[in-house]
C-alpha cells in the first residue's frame, strides 16, 4: 500500500502546496489521480514561513542531476513544469492546532522524506487511532 | 523549528483553494492532524 493509502487509512488528510498557477494545479491533479487536498501558493510565503530551501544551486546540484538521471532510467519523464524553478519542496506532520511534529526540508531536488518516519509521525500519539 | 518559533512566520498567510478561495494557512491543521507537502513544482 502506498502512503496514501496508509493515511487514508489512519484518517489522515493529505494536503499539497504547490508553487504554481490554480490551472496548473488542477491539470496536476488530473493527471495523477492525485485525491488529498491542493492549494497553491505562487507568492511562496508560505514557503518562506516554513523555511523550505530556495535556490539555482539546490536545483542544479550534483546529487539532484544523478536522482534526476535515476528517475529518467525507471521510465520518468519531466513534462511542463509549472511555478518557481528554484523552489524545493518539503514534508511536514502537522497538528492538531499548535502541534509541528514531524519536518523535512528538501535540501536539493529528489532529497526526499523518508515515508516511513512521516508515517510513523503520523501516528506518534495520533488522535485518530487506525481502524 | 518548534512550533513556537513557526506560529509568527504564519500569521497572515493564506494559501489559495483550486476554487479560488483564500485560505487562512493554520486553518488546515485546526482540529486535525495533516501531512502537509510543499510541492516543487506542478509537472
Amino acid at each position: 500500500m502506498d502512503i496514501k493509502g496508509k493515511l487514508d487509512e489512519a484518517g489522515i488528510p493529505l494536503v499539497a502546496v504547490g508553487s504554481g498557477s490554480p490551472g496548473g494545479a488542477r491539470h496536476f491533479v488530473e493527471k495523477l489521480h492525485f485525491t488529498g487536498e491542493m492549494y497553491v501558493n505562487q507568492d511562496l510565503s508560505a514557503y518562506r514561513a516554513f523555511k523550505v530551501e530556495r535556490g539555482f544551486w539546490k536545483t542544479f546540484a550534483p546529487a539532484s542531476l544523478i536522482r534526476g538521471i535515476q528517475a529518467m532510467r525507471e521510465g520518468f519523464r519531466q513534462g511542463r513544469m509549472d511555478g518557481d524553478n528554484w523552489q524545493q519542496g518539503g514534508v511536514f506532520v502537522m497538528g492538531p492546532g499548535n502541534a509541528l511534529i514531524f519536518q523535512h526540508r528538501n535540501k536539493f531536488a529528489g532529497d526526499h522524506a523518508d515515508l516511513d518516519a512521516v508515517l510513523a509521525a503520523v501516528l506518534r500519539d495520533s488522535p485518530v487511532q487506525p481502524a | 523549528m518548534t512550533y513556537d518559533e513557526l506560529k509568527p512566520r504564519i500569521v497572515g498567510i493564506t494559501v489559495q483553494s483550486l476554487q479560488g478561495n483564500e485560505v487562512r494557512l493554520d486553518s488546515l491543521w485546526e482540529g486535525r492532524r495533516i501531512v502537509l507537502a510543499f510541492l516543487r513544482h506542478f509537472g
